[in-house]
């Protein structure tokens, strides 16, 4: 039902129920108002919007005053202006003079309120309320000395979001905002969602990182921008919340074609960033995702996958990794003729080769190898190409994404006896299940992730006593924690902070020289400056010594593709395309051992780029589930900011040692929904409706 | 003393009334969509009617019943930060099937219950009083006496004692004028106590004070009650410490007229009736304080000052020993002076002086010393001073020469008739024998006193 009004001579329509502002606002009439927001209750405190109706002289808040078919209002004549600027002197004299050295300056709508009815406080006797600012909360910085109590904060907090957090105290004469007992937000089961920063019309709630207008959300939703491929992280979190598993992993698909891959391995930057992590822990994101993709079915992504008419052109993607079987993925959908040859007997490149099958069971990259075919790209295993430049007269473009599948040998005395392997070949070898010239008693030099794989491979494969040694010094060894503790748990032996001396022996590995680190830092060029302990000298005994030192491309030196550092391929600046024309190149190959979900985000790059070389236009992005709006109410949870993250479930050690079986269960039934609850919902903010200016509103009735 | 006393028989007669009947007692009553609230008024700062909720519980829950069967509400909640027995008003109000609840809070938030009809503890009881026939009275205290029912049509005047110059009632300044012919039916409702004013209390200074109490009592939600009381306040303290600006003066008026009509409850609706009722019905004062810097009745210590009249001082120095502050000057046979910067106003030298020399005044100061002065018409006796008394003084005064100078001279001994005479013991005349010594005296009108400088001797002594 629709209402007709008269605002200043002007006839504007109206919902029936709307209140005379937001009538005025959404036809484009301006009122100013600081204590209105439209997605709030309104509770008329501020008294800008006041206004006259019917000819009456009783001044009333417009936003107190509902619709009514004919009425008439003035919003301004000398009496209300009067009553307007006075009530904004008001406003400004309990308000601190320093706009300049003010977070929000250019941001704050005070600010424009003041620069659009030309007021200020000097009539008034001012007064700074000395209250000291409040930075003992993670996230979220209070600063009440800037309040204007306009009470957005508080009705965001309890009628928006249904958590009540906030109200209003008092303090000998001085009312402010804050917690009951002014405990810490922590403590008043805040849910740290950021609605209160969001509507805050001054510099008083706001987030303790500071952000121009384009750096917020990738600030405020740090786990989706630090995330190669920017995955939504937010949305499939809140879907798997509400048991939504195929949803969610359609959410996730959006973005990767390897959920269950990534579930399991992917090195989570996400989580590092995560803002739950300023509060208590961070998210189990990657596990969440696992549950996710294990637990739902395909039914919903598959439906919506695109797929383009076919374009007749003709691409061969070399190398089956990650990097390659999404590139081949995506320029598949976007309709070209996609040739996929990969040297080895099985699809996965490292994902099969390299990391071992205890952490990525070989039958998860088999099933999400298997949606390769499923769009029809041709997959030739066993055939390793020599010179790529050869296929180009097949092809209308080629795409290397060769990896990083040659190990280093470091120069060192000893380095080619013939017990010394290497990680790359021993690792293929044992995921092969072919002899991997393995001893009994290993060393294996290296703190990264690719080192603990080969060590605790080798305690699977039978190995009685295992070493690990590295430069580093144990809290800066490039393997993940979880890694190290685990590799300790199944007997490993682990050496920080040593040099490699000499491997010793004549004919056959005898043990391997070290000598202890004192410190040990890179200086300008990159290059290792290390001190070492005087007279600390001491050999380890051992009959295999495995190298994991880091992985060079292995591509022939006359293949005719330029090089860059330490063998990889060079590619244009901004571009992923080689000295070749037609000729690009993507993943480990170009940048060195990554992740792999760096290798899927070069993957999307490189489909992207070739399909425009090939007369495309490069968008790759679809949509396979339909958005829904979040709800913005969640409502109060006890103990919310307290709960502990859900723990990863592992074989107990007993259970490890022996063979490859997967030792991770994830996050067990009864626990997902929890965890899945810790999520702050960054995300949610965003859907509070933006302030409008001022300038905002035409004199035509116009609203930008 | 029908609504203090608990009114049992309204709660049974309620229990058998139906709709119709009270409707034909109180008439037709809208319908609500929520709860019936019985609080006192947010604007009430003294309480006193709380007592109802334990004198009186029946009749409390009685108009609560009334007002849910006239309304179609489905429950009742009392708002009050009174500790009450919660355990007396549950029974009575099961005993008339009205769900209750309870909210303990200083004010009532007019957001939160704005579906509701709130209703005050006094109403409630009135309701019951008619229910039952009777014709309710008015619920009054005078200062901190005792609340009392009185019948509606008690003019208030007659309540007051003589030397009471006027009242504040709900925040309002009355004139004992402004009162005449107001009856108690005019102030029902609120708090229901009259504050009286009396000749020795300063009506600046009880403004300064209400404001005060409103915004110990203001929730501080809206702009005007919140920030409007802030600047109020402000200004009249600065009016009575004697450092209000002109425009400041009007400035107060200038808010709290709009402070009457923008703001939110009914502690707002009070919030703007002290400046503008006292700009009212005490302009006289309030000018005198803000332009003449003259508090009349000596409350406001920053417009009083305390001198010490030199026509009546005589000297003493009993002010100045009594002064916890030790700033009076005084010498003996001199005019003590205040010093008006230190001075706390205590008013201990005022009641110490026997001579009422000692005055507190406001306003504009007699033209003062300032510095002590010798007391006017000198109490000090004139005698004629004997040729012996002026020998001897002579004497002394040589004796003190004689023991700067004494032997370091040579032993000149300035051999005076005076001191022969002395050192013979016999009384000389003040001419000497030999030389002729001419005394002058040399006297000087410093001013309006004549000061006597030293004695010169016009003739040399030496041998």
């Amino acid at each position: 039902m629709s209402v007709t009004i008269t605002i200043d001579g002007k006839q504007i329509t109206a919902d029936e129920g709307m209140n005379v502002l937001e009538a005025a606002l959404s036809n484009g009439v301006y009122i100013p108002h600081l204590c209105h927001h439209p997605d709030l209750p309104d509770i008329g405190s501020c008294r800008l919007c006041v206004v006259q109706v019917d000819g009456g002289e009783e001044i009333l808040p417009s936003c107190k005053l509902t619709v009514r078919d004919g009425m008439v209002i003035t919003t301004t004549n000398e009496k209300i202006d009067h009553a307007r600027k006075l009530a904004m002197e008001l406003i400004l004299a309990a308000h601190p003079e320093d706009c300049s050295t003010c977070p929000k300056y250019g941001r704050c709508e005070l600010q424009t309120l003041i620069q659009y009815m030309g007021v200020s406080a000097t009539r008034m006797h001012t007064r700074v309320k000395g209250i000291k600012m409040n930075d003992a909360n993670p996230l979220l910085i209070h600063d009440m000395n800037r309040c204007v109590l306009c009470g957005r904060c508080v009705r965001a907090c309890s009628d928006l979001r249904g958590v009540g957090v906030l109200g209003y105290n008092k303090n000998e004469l001085e009312t402010y905002v804050g917690t009951l007992h002014d405990r810490l937000l922590a403590d008043s089961d805040c849910r740290f969602c950021g609605a209160c920063a969001e509507v805050c019309p001054t510099g008083t709630i706001r987030d303790v990182m500071n952000y121009t207008p384009i750096e917020k959300k990738d600030t405020l939703i740090p786990c989706q921008a630090i995330c190669p491929v920017h995955t939504d992280v937010p949305r499939y979190v809140r879907l798997v919340k509400e048991g939504k598993y195929a949803e969610a992993t359609a959410v996730v698909h959006e973005k990767l074609p390897f959920p269950e891959c990534l579930g399991r391995v992917c090195a989570h930057a996400c989580e590092a960033n995560c803002r739950r992590g300023e509060v208590n822990e961070p998210v189990s994101i990657r596990n969440i995702k696992r549950y996710a993709a294990e637990h739902a079915d395909d039914s919903i992504w598959k439906k919506n996958s695109k797929m383009l008419p076919k374009t007749g052109k003709k691409v061969c993607v070399i190398g089956g990794g990650p990097a390659g079987m999404t590139a081949a993925f995506y320029l598949a959908k976007q309709g070209h003729d996609v040739t996929l040859k990969e040297a080895y007997p099985a699809l996965g490149g490292q994902m099969h080769y390299g990391i071992p099958s205890y952490r990525l069971p070989r039958e998860v990259v088999e099933k999400e190898a298997g949606y390769l075919s499923d769009v029809g790209v041709k997959i030739e295993t066993n055939c390793r190409v020599e010179q790529p430049v050869e296929l180009k007269k097949e092809f209308d473009a080629v795409l290397l994404a060769i990896g990083t599948h040659q190990g280093v040998r470091l120069p060192m005395e000893g380095n080619d006896l013939p017990q010394v392997l290497v990680n790359t070949d021993f690792l293929r070898d044992a995921s092969m299940g072919k002899e991997t010239g393995m001893g009994k008693r290993v060393i294996v030099l290296g703190g990264g992730n690719v080192a603990f794989d080969c060590a605790r491979t080798a305690v699977r494969l039978g190995a009685e006593e295992i070493h690990l040694a590295c430069l580093e010094a144990r809290e800066k060894m490039l393997a993940d924690e979880e890694e190290i503790e685990q590799a300790a748990e199944e007997g490993v032996i682990i050496h920080p902070a040593q040099t490699f001396e000499k491997i010793c022996g004549t004919d056959h590995v005898e043990g391997v020289l070290f000598s202890n680190i004192k410190s040990f830092t890179f200086d300008e060029n990159r290059r290792a400056i290390i001190e070492k302990e005087e007279g600390s000298e001491h050999m380890i005994e051992a009959d295999t010594v495995i190298f994991a030192t880091g992985q060079r491309t292995a591509l022939a030196e006359d293949s005719g593709i330029t090089r860059g550092r330490a063998n990889s391929i060079a590619t244009n600046e901004g571009s992923l395309a080689t000295n070749v024309d037609g000729i690009f190149a993507c993943g480990d190959c170009i940048y060195g051992t990554q992740t792999v979900i760096k290798a899927v985000a070069s993957g999307r790059d490189a489909a992207s780029e070739i399909d425009r070389f090939l007369g495309g236009d490069g968008d790759i992005s679809e949509v396979l589930v339909d958005t829904e709006e979040p709800s913005q109410y969640i409502g109060k949870e006890e103990g919310f900011a307290g709960k502990k993250r859900a723990e990863e479930k592992f074989l107990p050690v007993e259970d490890r040692n022996h063979d490859m079986t997967p030792i991770s269960a994830g996050i067990c039934d009864g626990e997902i929904c929890g965890e899945a609850s810790r999520c702050l919902q960054c995300d949610l903010r965003f859907g509070i409706s933006k302030h409008r200016l001022w300038s905002d509103y035409s004199a035509e009735g116009e609203v930008r | 003393m029908a609504l203090l006393r608990n009114q049992a028989d309204a709660l049974v007669k309620v229990q058998s009334i139906n709709k119709d009947a009270l409707e034909e007692i109180f008439g037709v009553w809208e319908p609500v969509e929520g709860k019936i609230v019985g609080a006192l008024y947010n604007s009430d700062t003294d309480g006193r009617k709380k007592v109802l909720l334990h004198t009186n519980p029946a009749g409390v829950i009685t108009g609560l019943k009334i007002a849910a069967v006239l309304t179609g509400a489905k429950e009742a909640v009392l708002v009050t930060d009174a500790e009450l027995n919660e355990q007396e008003l549950t029974a009575n109000a099961n005993m008339v099937k009205l769900p209750l609840t309870f909210e303990y809070a200083g004010m009532v938030n007019k957001t939160a219950h704005r579906q509701d009809l709130l209703l005050s503890l006094d109403q409630l009881a009135s309701m019951a009083a008619k229910l039952l026939g009777e014709v309710p009275g008015v619920l009054l205290a005078l200062d901190e006496g005792e609340l009392s029912e009185v019948s509606a049509d008690t003019q208030l005047d007659s309540l007051l004692r003589e030397d009471v110059r006027g009242a504040v009632i709900d925040h309002k300044f009355y004139s004992r004028e402004s009162l005449t012919g107001k009856t108690a039916w005019d102030i029902r409702g609120k708090s229901g106590v009259i504050h009286t004013i009396t000749e020795s209390q300063c009506v600046v200074d009880l403004l300064k004070k209400e404001l005060l109490k409103l915004r110990e009592k203001s929730c501080g939600k809206c702009v005007f009650c919140r920030e409007g009381l802030y600047q109020c306040s402000q200004i009249v303290e600065d009016i009575t410490n004697g450092r209000c600006k002109n425009e400041d003066v009007s400035l107060a008026k200038e808010i709290a007229e709009v402070m009457s009509y923008s703001t939110s409850c009914t502690l707002g609706d009070d919030a703007a009736a002290p400046v503008l009722s006292v700009y009212e019905n005490f302009a006289d004062e309030l000018d005198a304080h803000a332009k003449r810097k003259e508090c009349k009745k000596g409350v406001c210590l920053a417009l009083t000052q305390i001198y010490i009249d030199p026509a009546k001082c005589g000297g003493c120095g009993a002010c100045a020993e009594v002064c916890p502050e030790n700033c009076i000057e005084s010498k003996a046979g001199y005019v003590s002076v205040i010093d008006g910067f230190d001075c706390t106003r205590c008013g201990k030298c005022l009641e110490t002086c026997e001579k009422g020399a000692v005055v507190k005044t406001s306003g504009r100061l007699p033209k003062l010393p300032n510095k002590p002065t010798r007391v006017k018409g000198a109490k000090v006796e004139t005698k004629v001073e004997t040729t012996a008394e002026t020998a001897e003084k002579k004497e002394r005064t040589g004796a003190r020469r004689r023991r700067s100078f004494g032997s370091a001279t040579g032993g000149v001994k300035p051999v005076t008739a005076a001191v022969q005479a002395a050192e013979k013991s016999e009384p000389t005349a003040a001419v000497q024998t030999g030389t002729e010594t001419t005394e002058t005296t040399v006297t000087r009108t410093v001013g309006k006193r004549k000061r006597v400088y030293a004695r010169a001797k016009s003739s040399s002594d030496n041998n």
